[in-house]
Order: structure tokens, then C-alpha cells, then sequence
């Protein structure tokens, strides 16, 4: 590759892979234990407080060495009165204490205050009661002590910490995987990005470089969907994989749903990634900076009245302060540097202990502008002004409640405006706008102990205007094509208003026969207006605790995606396609370990139908519901948390093959046959945590080129392809490595840390480049070593 | 246009990482135009008018013994990809030389805004494997040890779907560093060049190639100009670009490029040949050559 290229590559990926480290705790320096708690606190609440529903309330402790607890604050807050609450029965808990080296020690902790109704409702039927472990904070030393123990990379149905007997509320699929807390900011390689720390899990493919969309049991990003409480987001990270567009810190939670998931979500064929976001801290004034060299994002977050509280987050890239500097000075004029920003504020109001009203906005934009001193040797139409912003903004009101006899409520509305706009020399110029209004609500409604009931709604509208000139979108999956020049393309011009509405909805029925059975038969029925079809999609997941911490799980069940927009398009598209149509079967064990370690094995199955694909030579309608494709896997997955050590384990064995028309099977592009994670993180005490993760992925299907053909009129040569699919770029592997050291002060906290990316320099397969008339070729690599150092303070 | 493609655009610009195009290493065709002879510069020929078209080749030193097998058909709705024929031949032609295809457009050719000319170019070949149109592009190639195959296509515009002339590049002024640059050629490239006019030093010195497009040469739809589209080759040195550009809304009237001449040359001398093949982006073409001399 000539130097100019791999400048170039290299100041992209460097991009591409700066890292914002996870967020820290302070750490133990010595041998500990965690103080113990003696008894359990009531769980009742007084009869002037009103709660039909469990609810916790999480709060910090610092428990001396008498073991009784001297300070109490609230860390996640549900509402004043029972704030106060909490923090009343905190200084009465008993606790065997910490020690450190077998001494006595104070120590600072987190512990979930849980509190049920004055008449316990029957235990919910769609939920398994799960012995849970007495309160295990974290090691603790010199004060202020650590507060939960280092966490895996893999997921995990497990809260991060809670009272004794907790009811859990089971997976709303066949298979969920958790991140939550610091763990999901603590990941070495992913910058500190909760999203990026899912590519961890068994299941998830890795993304190739700028698709940094989840890649879940052998599908596509766009075949699966992002939710950010209940909504989709319309763009998840910025620059295709820089980092999300929401700060993690924000986040609760990531549920991932790799096939197999829950009625409750729909119109897609792939896999449900679901983030939820947390209420902010009650108990006082709290900021989180954070300096990287890619970015830089600010958090806070404080009570404004005894009901409610609020908190803003924000950050914008730093990438326009250098990246000059690293392209070549030949080959473009910089008019824009790369620049993205997002904020999120959250504004969270307890209306009474049965009624939260929660009013969520967030946004994102990102933007560049280059000027191309020549024309593109490969693509003489790409030459002069090369740019374009993404951008979105979203407000979401979200109504919680629970009334009497144990009902639930959920109900939210979600406005939303995103605007695109590209320029691409003389091929590309396009302009959209769309403003979504996104519905959701769901009632939960328990009969007796075996049984419940789930109702739902959920409303996806759109309307767009916009305009297009450029090349005719192609089949965007499994046609090599779509690199080709735009030179080579059909072009086609339009401007058009268009709108969409599809309205879905749903019935759950979680059934316990027998402890430890849940059946959860379903049924979702979407309407497409676009399409004028109507879909029904039956889904069953079944658990089964068959002894001691093994469960066995299973489920199937039908999934309906919509096509692209631009697929039924008149004029580009074909506005008489149907939905394509899948079919998810997954059957899996899950086994305990004590608190230390869990295993578990999967095996999933997708068939999928009724595929668009184009049509075999491009031609009108230009698509067809005329494709096919299966899925096969075993996903293995384990983790272990054992005092300061915590590792996991995620493998995944999969084929993922589509045909289109009458051609012969072909691997997916994005197929990955071995993928294997592994991730082990080391709390050394004073502060230091090291960690480190390592990848190795089977690599990327492509096709490869066997000649070419010059098309006289245009000057370039057209390549000739050979089998979809039929070669593989060489393995991907990779190591990262963390090292964190917090100091802490008595308000405020400072971490510094080294990222250290591709630790051994592997120079790792992103593609194929061609020389002009495809005679010759040569591998285009990837992130070099990249060593990422950052600060940030917390108070 | 997915942000991936970002990632490619930010990086396309840097060059081709394997070799440039703009240097002829290996024989090669560099374009095409068609004609209707005895109404030049018309490149859009009507049902039933005789229509010539004709391949430019290059080499980089003694031209190659060329055979070639051509044809002419009605392109297919192919929209992705290498277009077809959706019938047979209208009209076929091989044998050695530079390649050319003519023919009458048959007064009765069937509704279509477009023929496609395909073929094969074969250097140092025996003979041509395959049928031009049943063949290609995959099972169409050229016979013998150490042959080059050239796999060719060409849209040729049909009036009155379209309407269009060939821009003319031959009569235009090409200078080089400021001088008048004559299209003068040498019988043998690769013979010694000492002496002859134009001559440079082999120092690796930058030359500045002025090429001149009339404005008569780019025709006004109504709403605005034609855009030229000037593709430059070299033999030896360094072309600063293989493509420059007069947009359509440009009132440019030439374009400049940059040639940096090799360091090293033979005692007597050698030729260094440049093509340039201009293109209105609506099917019409033309191409001039020039050659210098460059000396130690």
C-alpha cells in the first residue's frame, strides 16, 4: 500500500479506535472482606406510603468497624418518601465487619433497600424466584472502600448486587444477556462505550471497521434494532463506530436479545438490543468529567425537589483540534474536520411511590467536509466537495405506574426529527428529513400465582421529504457491486414526500404450571401501511429450572421485518414487496456456580423467508421477495467473579448462509464462523485494576475478482466477479490491555489510564484494494498499536 | 450512503495504492468513439446511418501485434453490473490492428435508446477464444502463451433518444511548459531520441502540459454546458493525475497538469509518449497523442 493510503487508513482507524477507558473505582491494596450483613431489614413499608409494586432503593453505607453504619446516602433513588425510608432502616442494619488482612476495617458499600406492598400481590407468574446471595459489596480497605467487586465482560441475568431473595423478573426472550453498571464501561477496547462492550457477548459478531452496528446471530445491523427506553435510536454511533451517541454512564442497563426475544419487540428479523436508562442520583450534586483524546463528555446530576431530579450529559469529539495534521497534505483540503456531539438530559419526576413520570431528550449530530484537490483515480465522478451531517434529536415522555392488584403500566411517546444531508463530488447528492412519532404502552396484569397477562401497543410513524441523486441503491447485503465506482452505476434523481405508519401489538401469557416452569406463549400482529399487510407473529420461550442452578431454556417463534424505505420506493423500488419473514428456535442450558462463576450453551437455528433481494439484473421492480437464508449455531459462554478477579469467556460456532433467486447458497457477508472473546480484569489494590481482552474471529467472507472489463465510454475498468462470497480474509486477532489507577480524595475522585489497543500489533484484514484494472490487489489492515491515555474526575 | 463509505471516500483520494493508471505499462485501450461518417463530429447516429467505431490503443514502446473480435448489439435493462445483449449481433468485426467496428444501423432496430459494443482486444495473441457475444465477458479471451486480453465494452447513443457531438481534441493546443507542443510522432518509439524537439532532462523536473478545450467543443443543452473529461497517460514519469475536469459550470477554457520526468534516460536519448483521450460524459470522444524526448 502506498504511504498516502495508509496515512489515510491508518488516521481513520485511528479514529475509528481511540478508546475512552471505563470508569473506575477506587480499589483495595490488601487481602479483604466485605462486611456481612447479620439480618435482613424489613421490607415493609408504613401504611401512609402507597406501593403495590417491589421497588428498591440503592444506597451507600459506610459500615465501621463495630459494623454498624455510620453514614448512609442514596445512591438511585425512588421517591422522597421512600428515600428517607431507606436511609432511616440503613442506620439500623447490623454487620459483621470489614477486614483488611484480618483486621477490622471500615468500608464503604452499596446495598439495594428493597421494599414490597403492605399485602405481598401473588408472586408474578412471568417471573422465577431466584435465590439470591446476601448483600456482597465489594472488598473494602482504607476509607472510602471500593463498592461492588470487578465484573465480567459477559453478561449476565445477575443484578450487580441486592437484597437476600430478590423476585427477578425473567428474560423476555429465550436468551438475555445483561451488562450493567461498571461493568459495561469497563472493557478493555471499547473505550469505556457500554454499546461497543456487547461485541463481548456470545452471539455478537465483531463489526467490521465503520459498521459499528451489532451483527447478532449471523444477521445484519439493519435486521436487528437498538432501543433506548422502548425507542429506537435512530443512529447508534458516530462515524459508524467511533462511539455511541449516548453516554454510558447514563445507562442502567443493555439487554441483549440475540434471537428469540419477547413480543414486546417487533419488526425486525435479527436480534433486539434494549438500553435503558437510569433515574439520576437523589442525594445531592454530582458531576463526571472526562478528557480523552477522541472526546470529551460532561455528566451531572442532582435532585431539584424532594420528587424529582434531573441530569445532563454531553460530549463532543476532539477529532477537528488534529485530525489535519494526520491526512495527506495532498490529497484533500479539510473544510470541515470530522466533528460529532450529543447530549442527553433526563428529567425524572416521582408523581407518588405508584407513578414516575420520566421526560428523556437526547440528540447527536455528526458532520464533515472535505474538498478533493483531484479527482478519485478509481472514481473520477468523486472529486471536488465531499461532506455531509447526520443528525437527530429525540424527546421522549415515559409514564410508569402501578395500581392496585399488582397492575403495571408503561406508556411513553417519542418525538423525533433526523436530518441527513451528502454531497459526493459530482455522483451524490442528498437531502432528507423525517420526523418520527414513536407510541408505546404496556400493561401487565397478574391472575393468581400461575398466571399473567401482557398487553401492548407500539406505533412506529415517519414522515420524509427528501431528494436523491446518485447512483440506484443497490441490494445492500451479499452484492459486490456495491463498491464499485459510481461512474459504473445507473444513476437516478428524485424528490418525493412519503410516510409510514406501522402499528403493532401484542399479548403475553407467562404461565407457571409448576415451580420453577415458565411458558410464555405470545402473539405480535403488525400492520405495515406502506405495504398494506398485516403480519402475525407467534412466539413461545419456555424455562425450566431443572435443579439446583441449571435451567434449561428454549424457544421459537415467528419475526416480520419491513423492507428498507428506499426498497419500496417507487422508482428506485418496488412498492409491492412484503415483509420478509423469519423463524428463531434456540434451546440452550444455563448452569450457576455459586456467586463465583456461570456457564452456559446455546445452540439457535434461523430460517429466513420471503428475503428482498434485487432483482437479477437490476432492472424494474428492482427488488423481490425472492431470497433466502439460515442461520446455525453454539454459543458458549462463562464468567467467573472471584474476589479481585473477574474474566469471562464468550465462543460462538456459526454459519450464516443466504441465496438470492436461484443461486447457489452463499455465505453471509458479514459470516463469521469462530468467534471467540475472552476478557480477565485484576483489581491490585491501591487503586490499580489491570485488564485485558483478546479476540480472535474468523475473517470476513468476500468475493473475489477474477478479471475485468473496460468500459470504453466511462475510461474505468468494470471487475468481474467470481462466487458470491467464496473467499475469506485471514483471521482477526486482537489484544487490548487496560491499566487504571484511581486516586481518591474526600469529595472527588481522579482516575488515569492507558487503553493500549492491538497491544501486539497485529496487522489485521479490513478489506481488498485493486489496482485500476483489478490485476493486482493487496490487503488493506487495520488499527495499529494504539496506546489511549485519559483523565477523568468525578465528584 | 453509509457512514462506512466515509471511511472509504476519506481514503480513495490518497491514489491508487498498486499503481497509477495514468501509466502505460503494458498495452492497453484507452477509449472509444463513434462516428457517423461523412456527419463528423455526430456521435449519435439515427436508424439507418453507417456508424464507425473505433478503439485508441497505447503501448509503452514497440506497438503490439493486435487481434481483436468485436460486436454490436442491443444493450439489455441490465442496471447493475457488466450489461448484456437482449438479441444477436447486428454486426460483428475481427481481425489484426487497431480494433474497429463498422456498420449500418438497421432502419427497423427495435425501440432503445442505446446499442452495446463488446469484444475482445488480444495482444501478441494467436487467435481469440470464445463468442463475442454468447462469451462474454467470462468465456471470452485470447489464445496463446503470454497474450493480453482486453475484455471491452461501449455504449453508443442512439438519436433521436439523444442528441451529440464529439468533442475535438486534435485541433486543439497542447503545450508544454509554455511551449507550443506539435503532434508530430516518431516512426520507432523505441529507437534513440536525441536531437529531436521537444527534449527534456531525465532530473526528475516537474513540466507543466497545458491542454486546450474550446468551448465550441462543449455543447449547451439549455440549461447549462457539457463537462470535458480529460484522461492523460504517459509512458514514462509521473502524470500529476490520470483525470482532470471542466465542470459544467466552469468557464475554464483548458486544463494543467503537472509531469515529472524520470531520472534516468539512455545516452541517445528516449521517447516518452502521452495520450489524451477526452470525453463530454455523454458518449462523445476524442483522443491526440504527443512525445518528447528525454535525454541524461
Amino acid at each position: 500500500m502506498c504511504a498516502p493510503v495508509r496515512a489515510c487508513v491508518l488516521a481513520l482507524l485511528f479514529g475509528l479506535s481511540v478508546s475512552r477507558p471505563a470508569l473506575s473505582q477506587p480499589r483495595s491494596e490488601a487481602v479483604v472482606t466485605p462486611p456481612v450483613l447479620k439480618s435482613a431489614p424489613s421490607r415493609d413499608v408504613p401504611g401512609d406510603i402507597e406501593l403495590t409494586t417491589e421497588v428498591s432503593v440503592v444506597v451507600e453505607l459506610v459500615v465501621e468497624k463495630n459494623g454498624t453504619v455510620s453514614e448512609a446516602k442514596v445512591v438511585e433513588g425512588v421517591s422522597a418518601a421512600l428515600d428517607a425510608l431507606a436511609l432511616q432502616r440503613a442506620g439500623t442494619l447490623q454487620f459483621a465487619p470489614a477486614t483488611r488482612d484480618e483486621e477490622t476495617v471500615a468500608a464503604r458499600i452499596r446495598f439495594r433497600m428493597t421494599f414490597t406492598p403492605k399485602r405481598t400481590p401473588p408472586p408474578d407468574p412471568a417471573a422465577t424466584v431466584k435465590p439470591r446471595a446476601p448483600v456482597t459489596p465489594a472488598p473494602a480497605t482504607k476509607s472510602p472502600a471500593p463498592q461492588t467487586p470487578p465484573a465480567p465482560t459477559t453478561g449476565s441475568d445477575e443484578p450487580e448486587y441486592g437484597g437476600e431473595v430478590t423476585v427477578q423478573a425473567p428474560p423476555r426472550g429465550a436468551t438475555r444477556r445483561t451488562l450493567a453498571g461498571d461493568d459495561m464501561r469497563r472493557v478493555p477496547g471499547t473505550r469505556g462505550d457500554a454499546f461497543r462492550a456487547i461485541e463481548s457477548l456470545p452471539g455478537v459478531s465483531r463489526a467490521p471497521a465503520g459498521e459499528g452496528e451489532p451483527l447478532l446471530r449471523g444477521t445484519s445491523g439493519n435486521e436487528s434494532s437498538v432501543q433506548l427506553d422502548g425507542a429506537t435510536i435512530p443512529l447508534l454511533y458516530h462515524f459508524g463506530g467511533l462511539t455511541s451517541v449516548v453516554h454510558s454512564r447514563l445507562l442502567e442497563r443493555v439487554d441483549v436479545y440475540p434471537s428469540n426475544f419477547s413480543v414486546r419487540y417487533g419488526r425486525v428479523l435479527g436480534g433486539v438490543v434494549d438500553a435503558k436508562t437510569r433515574n439520576p442520583r437523589s442525594d445531592g450534586f454530582h458531576a463526571v468529567l472526562d478528557l480523552s483524546l477522541l472526546d470529551s463528555s460532561a455528566l451531572v446530576e442532582a435532585p431539584i425537589s424532594d420528587r424529582s431530579a434531573v441530569a445532563l450529559a454531553a460530549r463532543r469529539s476532539n477529532l477537528d483540534f488534529y485530525f489535519a495534521s494526520f491526512v495527506p497534505d495532498d490529497a484533500y483540503a479539510v473544510i470541515a474536520a470530522p466533528v460529532y456531539w450529543d447530549y442527553q438530559a433526563l428529567f425524572v419526576h416521582a408523581l407518588s411511590p405508584r407513578h414516575e413520570l420520566r421526560v428523556l431528550g437526547y440528540g447527536s449530530r455528526d458532520r464533515i467536509e472535505l474538498l478533493l484537490n483531484e479527482p478519485v483515480e478509481s472514481d473520477p465522478t468523486l472529486r471536488g466537495s465531499v461532506g455531509g451531517a447526520l443528525e437527530f434529536h429525540r424527546l421522549s415522555l415515559q409514564a410508569r405506574s402501578g395500581f392496585a392488584g399488582g397492575v403495571r403500566q408503561d406508556v411513553s411517546l417519542t418525538l423525533g426529527h433526523v436530518r441527513l444531508g451528502q454531497v459526493v463530488g459530482e455522483s451524490v447528492d442528498a437531502d432528507l428529513s423525517v420526523l418520527n412519532v414513536d407510541g408505546r404502552g404496556e400493561w401487565q396484569v397478574p391472575f393468581g400465582r400461575a398466571a399473567s397477562l401482557t398487553l401492548g401497543f407500539d406505533v412506529v410513524t415517519s414522515f420524509s421529504k427528501g431528494s436523491y441523486r446518485g447512483s440506484r441503491p443497490p441490494q445492500l447485503e451479499g452484492d459486490p457491486r456495491i463498491n464499485e465506482a459510481e461512474a459504473n452505476q445507473a444513476q437516478v434523481q428524485l424528490a418525493d414526500r412519503f410516510s409510514n405508519l406501522s402499528p403493532g401489538a401484542y399479548v403475553e401469557l407467562p404461565l407457571t404450571p409448576a415451580h420453577g416452569v415458565l411458558l410464555s406463549p405470545g402473539l405480535r400482529v403488525d400492520h405495515f401501511r406502506a405495504l398494506k399487510r398485516t403480519t402475525l407473529d407467534p412466539r413461545l420461550t419456555a424455562r425450566l429450572l431443572l435443579f439446583g442452578q441449571t435451567t434449561l431454556k428454549g424457544g421459537v417463534g415467528l419475526f416480520t421485518q419491513e423492507p428498507l424505505y428506499f426498497e419500496t420506493l417507487a422508482g428506485i423500488g418496488n412498492p409491492d414487496l412484503k415483509p420478509a419473514r423469519a423463524l428463531h428456535q434456540t434451546v440452550g442450558v444455563e448452569q450457576g456456580f455459586g456467586e463465583t462463576a456461570s456457564a452456559g450453551i446455546d445452540l439457535f437455528a434461523r430460517r429466513l423467508f420471503d428475503r428482498v433481494v434485487a432483482t437479477k439484473n437490476g432492472a424494474a421492480p428492482y427488488f423481490e421477495n425472492d431470497g433466502a437464508g439460515h442461520v446455525l449455531g453454539l454459543e458458549l459462554s462463562g464468567r467467573l467473579r472471584a474476589g479481585r478477579t473477574s474474566g469471562s469467556l464468550a465462543y460462538t460456532l456459526s454459519r450464516s448462509e443466504r441465496r438470492d433467486h436461484d443461486a447457489p447458497w452463499r455465505l453471509f457477508d458479514q459470516d463469521q464462523t469462530h468467534n471467540l472473546v475472552t476478557a480477565l480484569r485484576q483489581d491490585l489494590g491501591a487503586g490499580w485494576i489491570v485488564g485485558g481482552r483478546f479476540r480472535l474471529t474468523s475473517g470476513s467472507p468476500h468475493t473475489p475478482v477474477q478479471g475485468s472489463v473496460y468500459d470504453a465510454g466511462t475510461g474505468l475498468y468494470r471487475p468481474l466477479y467470481g462466487r458470491v462470497g467464496s473467499a475469506r480474509d485471514a483471521a482477526f486477532h486482537q489484544l487490548d490491555l487496560l491499566v487504571e489507577k484511581t486516586w481518591s480524595f474526600p469529595e472527588w475522585k481522579l482516575a488515569a489510564y492507558l487503553d493500549l489497543q492491538n497491544a501486539y500489533n497485529r496487522q489485521n484484514p479490513e478489506g481488498i484494494s485493486y489496482s485500476y484494472d483489478y490485476s493486482k490487489s493487496e490487503v488493506a489492515t487495520g488499527l495499529p498499536i494504539f496506546p489511549n491515555l485519559g483523565l477523568r474526575g468525578e465528584l | 450512503m453509509r457512514w462506512t463509505h466515509w471511511a472509504l471516500l476519506l481514503c480513495v483520494s490518497c491514489g491508487d495504492p498498486l499503481h497509477p493508471p495514468q501509466r502505460i505499462e503494458k498495452n492497453r485501450v484507452l477509449g472509444a468513439q463513434v462516428v457517423v461518417p461523412g456527419q463528423e463530429p455526430r456521435a449519435t447516429p439515427s436508424r439507418g446511418e453507417p456508424v464507425a467505431v473505433s478503439f485508441w490503443m497505447a503501448d509503452p514502446g514497440t506497438p503490439a501485434a493486435l487481434t481483436y473480435a468485436l460486436a454490436v448489439c442491443q444493450r439489455d435493462d441490465t442496471l447493475t453490473g457488466i450489461p448484456g445483449c437482449s438479441g444477436g449481433a447486428i454486426a460483428r468485426s475481427s481481425g489484426s490492428g487497431d480494433p474497429v467496428l463498422d456498420f449500418t444501423l438497421p432502419a427497423d432496430l427495435p425501440p432503445g435508446d442505446r446499442l452495446l459494443v463488446l469484444g475482445v482486444v488480444c495482444a501478441n495473441a494467436s487467435g481469440v477464444i470464445g463468442d463475442v457475444i454468447s462469451g462474454f465477458p467470462n468465456a471470452l479471451g485470447c489464445a496463446g502463451e503470454g497474450a493480453q486480453t482486453s475484455r471491452v465494452m461501449f455504449d453508443v447513443f442512439l438519436s433521436p433518444e439523444h442528441d451529440n457531438n464529439n468533442p475535438t481534441l486534435a485541433d486543439e493546443t497542447i503545450r508544454l511548459d509554455s511551449a507550443d507542443w506539435s503532434a508530430t510522432l516518431p516512426t520507432d518509439v523505441t529507437a534513440p531520441c536525441a536531437g529531436t524537439s521537444p527534449t527534456v532532462g531525465a532530473d526528475g523536473a516537474v513540466h507543466q502540459i497545458r491542454v486546450g478545450v474550446s468551448a465550441d467543443d462543449r455543447e449547451f443543452d439549455g440549461t447549462r454546458s457539457e463537462l470535458s473529461e480529460l484522461a492523460s497517460f504517459s509512458t514514462a514519469g509521473e502524470l500529476s493525475r490520470a483525470f482532470s475536469f471542466i465542470e459544467a459550470d466552469s468557464d475554464a477554457t483548458e486544463v494543467t497538469l503537472d509531469w515529472k520526468a524520470p531520472r534516468t534516460a539512455p545516452a541517445g536519448g528516449r521517447s516518452v509518449r502521452f495520450f489524451f483521450v477526452l470525453r463530454d460524459g455523454r458518449g462523445g470522444a476524442d483522443y491526440s497523442e504527443r512525445t518528447l524526448c528525454v535525454v541524461p
